[in-house]
Order: structure tokens, then sequence, then C-alpha cells
């Protein structure tokens, strides 16, 4: 390993870490990349890190090296964080092969190789993934794993996942180049452009296909279809993502004339930002009364303010819950015939309310009901009932037909609760009054 | 299904059944004619069903259901069902039910007509002796034939077993 050192020291010929960067370039087997470093004065230690090279960098070099396409995967750092592993597949004397090199590559250990495919000609990489919005830039979280792309030599257009053979698959014949990128997608709405593969047959047409979710949440290589708006014959093609949400395809013909296929904007439903309801308070009427002084031996202020402001902002949902219910003892210390009820939303009607003894599998009678206030009832079991709750262990207690304050209906709602100092009472076996046949 | 036809029954209770019992622990039984004017024979309905009875929403009257050929259209007298407590688990809102019998005069019955299986009677001929007398030819000019036949035959029909003739 090579290392090149680019700035290096101050005036005296010492390193001065608080006024220069100190940069190292190292050559590292063909691939190159910028190992920074610099002094942080408020930890007081030394902070290091690379990136990669933004200027002509050498990827690979062998004779007989083919097409090259590489992939960068953020998968275990967060959407803003940089990639955390290059994904490489290419040619190499006709034979497909592939191979991963960490980033950064702390262990100097360089491009790892993987697995050979076979036979091929072209080749392609790219991670599908989930775009999350992160201080309102979309940013691609890739899977763990790519998919890659080649072109056996007999033409054939191949889609693997990584290393898994399960999901070999062969999507074209008679290709030549292939280029493919991950559209944009809206996770929310469920709206897919895709993973869209490109690709150039040997007649010089250019077709794509999209590996995409559909309607019914599945996700499938979609059929191939052409792009008829190029008329030429191409020899390449490659792909790019506007950031205004165009979908562009980049076309080469066979004369080194370059086209560009720019789609409509597709949403995707990415590009609508939250909104927002704001209130003001306008219209206000200020009315200042004449006022007639007297001589006042003290200071006399006139202070007026706003009030009365009365902003409609109303419960609408037709949610509603108990906070508390409990039962209470009437008048006679039966505490089996009353049950206290607090809502968590005020109610603007009287509700029906009924009374289940779960242990006794019956309705209680329902008597009167109360609203205390908008949020407190208190309802009573009828006389019809003669015990009450005395012999009921829980008791299930369902509100209805009630209105929330901006008019519209509560769902039905319900909770079963343990009465407490009951008083059982024992009740009489029924016995045969009379029998007859009919 | 009307009244007449002897196939269902209420009860009746003073409060709410809670939970009902499998209709093994129900017998119903009463007695009839073996044939007219025969002797009285006691009869053990088949029970086949046991509900909450439709028209009483309260739960406090019991429906039951006889076999449908085994219908008490027939009774003589009183009909008697009982409840047998150590079979069922009839249960009220004080607990299960003990043990009961209870019997009613069923009203406005239509007897069946021909309740029992058609008998039929067969007689055949058996002991049959036939004589023949010695016959002396003669010179004749004609074919002469003999010629016999069964006359004045008594059967004799006996009764045997309970049913009668």
């Amino acid at each position: 390993m090579t290392v090149y050192n680019i700035n290096t020291k101050d005036e005296n010929g010492d390193w001065d870490p608080k006024k220069h960067w100190t940069k190292t370039l190292k050559d590292n087997g063909g691939w190159a990349e910028r190992v920074a470093s610099y002094w942080d004065p408020d930890l007081e230690e030394w902070v290091l890190f690379d990136r990669l090279e933004t200027a002509v960098v050498d990827i690979r070099t062998k004779v007989g090296l083919g097409d090259i396409a590489i992939a960068p995967r953020r998968y275990n750092n967060p959407p803003q964080g940089r990639p955390d592993s290059l994904y490489q597949i290419h040619v190499d004397n006709g034979i497909v092969k592939t191979s991963i090199r960490e980033f950064p590559d702390v262990d100097e250990l360089g491009w790892v190789d993987q697995f050979e495919l076979g036979n091929g000609t072209g080749v392609e990489i790219a991670f599908d993934g989930e775009w999350i919005l992160y201080e309102s830039i979309w940013r691609l979280v890739t899977d763990e794993v790519p998919f890659i792309f080649w072109v056996t030599d007999t033409g054939k257009l191949m889609s693997q996942l990584w290393n898994d053979a399960s999901t070999l698959a062969e999507l074209a014949t008679g290709v030549d180049t292939v280029s493919a990128i991950r559209g944009w997608k809206n996770f929310d709405l469920e709206v897919d452009q895709g993973m869209v593969l490109a690709y150039v047959k040997t007649d010089g047409t250019v077709w794509y296909r999209s590996y995409s979710q559909q309607l019914d949440g599945t996700v499938i290589w979609e059929t191939e279809r052409a792009i008829t708006d190029f008329t030429g014959t191409a020899k390449n093609v490659s792909l790019a993502l506007g950031l205004d949400y165009r979908f562009i395809v980049v076309i080469e013909n066979t004369i080194g004339d370059i086209y560009w296929l720019v789609t409509e904007r597709k949403w995707a439903g990415m590009a609508i930002n939250p909104h927002y309801i704001n209130s003001a308070i306008t219209d206000i009427n200020l009315e200042v009364l004449q006022v007639t002084y007297y001589a006042s031996y003290e200071n006399e202020n006139i202070t007026t303010g706003i009030s009365d402001i009365i902003i409609d902002i109303l419960y609408a949902s037709s949610y509603n819950s108990f906070i508390d219910l409990e039962n209470v003892a009437d008048e006679f210390d039966d505490w089996g015939r009353i049950i206290n009820i607090e809502v968590k939303h005020e109610l603007f009607s009287t509700p029906t309310i009924s009374i289940y003894d779960i242990a006794g599998s019956q309705e209680l009678p329902v008597g009167s009901i109360i609203m205390t206030d908008s949020t407190h009832i208190t309802v009573e079991i009828d006389i019809e009932s003669e015990i009450g709750m005395n012999n009921s262990e829980d008791v299930t207690v369902t509100l209805s037909n009630t209105l929330n304050e901006a008019g519209y209906s509560f769902d039905t709602f319900n909770e079963t609760f343990t009465p407490i100092n009951l008083v059982p009472v024992a009740i009489p076996l029924p016995i045969v009054m009379e029998v007859w046949n009919e | 299904m009307s009244k007449g036809d002897g196939e269902k029954i209420t009860i009746k209770f003073d409060r709410k059944i809670t939970s009902l019992a499998i209709i093994d622990s129900f017998t119903l039984s009463g007695q009839e004619f073996q044939h007219i004017d025969g002797p009285m024979l006691d009869v053990n309905y088949e029970l086949a069903t046991i509900s909450y009875h439709p028209s009483y929403p309260d739960n406090d009257h019991l429906l039951i259901e006889v076999a449908p050929f085994n219908r008490f259209r027939n009774v003589e007298g009183n009909l008697t069902i009982n409840y047998d407590a150590s079979l069922g688990s009839l249960m009220g809102r004080g607990g299960l039910l003990e043990s009961f019998t209870e019997s009613f005069l069923p009203l406005d019955l239509i007897p069946k007509l021909n309740p029992h299986q058609s008998e039929n009677i067969v007689a055949g001929i058996t002991d049959i002796n036939l004589t023949v007398t010695i016959v002396i030819y003669t010179d004749s000019f004609l074919e002469e034939n003999i010629v016999s036949s069964i006359t004045d035959i008594d059967i004799v029909v006996t009764k045997i077993g309970d049913n009668p003739l």
C-alpha cells in the first residue's frame, strides 16, 4: 500500500492539527480512497473519517476485465448515514463474478471475491429498499443484499437476489446491455415505480421491466415493455431518477448520439407535504364607551381586553370509552341497584344503557338514567328486579344511541366491572306451576 | 301440528329457567288401551326435544316435543312428566332444580284409529283324504272318466296368543 501525504506540517515542520487537516491518499491495489483526519478542539481528540474519492478511481484492474457495476449498501446505518459496504458484479475474461468491499475499508481487505455466475457479457446491480424521509429528503435504505443482473453469452438476461439461487429468473432474451435503478416508492400510499431494469436488445430496441408492488401487495416482475418513444438503434442504456420525481432513460445510439427520455412526473405520493390547519383570530371589534371623568383622588385606568372568544373546536369522533364504572349504595344501603358512570368524552344526549349480569346470563332491567353532567351518568336498576346486582359477579355496561359534541353518534361501547359490597340473596329454585299439552 | 296430535307439552315454572337440561332427563308416561275394550297398558312416550317456549320470552316456560311416531294422542287419563335431576342440569338463578313429577290431563286429543298393526288370518288345506272305489270296466263304446272333487270343507280357526280374533 502506498500512502501519499497531501497536507502535512506547519511552517516549523510540526503537525498543527488545530489549523490543518491531514489528508492521506492510500493506494490499495487499485482502489483509492481519501482518509482524512482532523483535530476536534472540543473533544480534544483526533477524528478520522474517510469517504469515496470523487475523482477518478480505479475499481479493478485486470487484463480481460469486462463490464462492471457497483451498488452501495445503506443497510446497517440510519437513513442519513453513509453506505456500509459496496457490492460489485463484473465480467472477468468472460466469467461473471461478484465481490464485496466494506465501507469504509477499515481492515483494508479490499474487494473480497464472492461467487461466480458462469459465462456472460454484461452486468448490472441494484438494491431494492425503502425510501425514508429524513429532514425533507428521501433517502434509500437498502435491503440487505442487492439484485444482480447479467447477460449470458447466449443473450439471456438473468436476475438473482445476490447469492440466493432460488430467486434465479430469466427476464429477457436477445439482450445486449442492461441498466437498473430503484425507482421512487411511497410506502405510506403504496405507490411504487418499482426497481426498473432497462436493456438494449441485439436488434437495437430498448425494453424495460419493473419489479414493483402490485395492488394486492405482492411484488412481482411485470412483463417487459418496449420503449417505443426511441425509434433509433440503441447501443447503450442508462437509468436515472430526477429529484422532481421524473424517471430518466438515457439511450446512446450506434453513432454515439445521446437521447434523454424523461417521463412525466410520477409523484408517487412522495411530494406531498404534511398538511396543517391553522386557525387565527380575526374580526375583533373593540368598542370604547364614552367615559365621564369626575374629580377624583386616585388615578383611574380603563383597561380592556379580549374576552368571549369562542373557538368551535368540536369533538367529532365516534370513539368514546369509560373512565370509571362503580356501584354505589342507595338510600337503603343497597349496593346492588345504582351504578355511577364516567365517560371520556362528553355526551350530548342521554344514552341508552344496558346492564348485563354475566353470571346470571341475563339483562338487568334499567330504570332511571340521570346525566349529572355531560360526562357523568347515574343509572339505576329497575325495581322490577328484586335483587338488582346483588347476585352478580361481573356486570357489563353498554352505552349506545348518544351524540358527540359535533352532533354525530358515538359508537356503541361497553365495559365490564365487578361491583363491590354486594349482599347475595338466596333465590328460590323454580317450581312447576302448570303443565299442559298443546 | 294441532293440539289434538299429542305432540307438545308445555311446563310452566314460577320463575326463569337459566339453563336447560338434556331431553333424556325427562320421561313422559301414560296409559292406553291395548285395543278397543282391551286391557290398559303403561306407555312411555319417547321425547325428542326440549327448548324454551318461543311464546314466553321470559324463559319460564319449557316446550317438550315427543318423537313423531310415538305421540300420546290415544292416552287414557293423565299424562305424567318426570324430571330426573341426576340425569339433567335444569337450572334457575337459585341453582339446580330437584327432581319432580307432574301429572296432568291432556285436552282436546284426537284419538288415532286402529292404532295397532293390521292383522291377517291365513288358513291352509291340510289332511285331505281321497278314497278311490274299485271300478269294474265292461265293454263300452265310449271312454269313461272318474271325476272327484273336494266338498264340505270345514276350517277351524283357533285363538293363539293375546291378540283378539
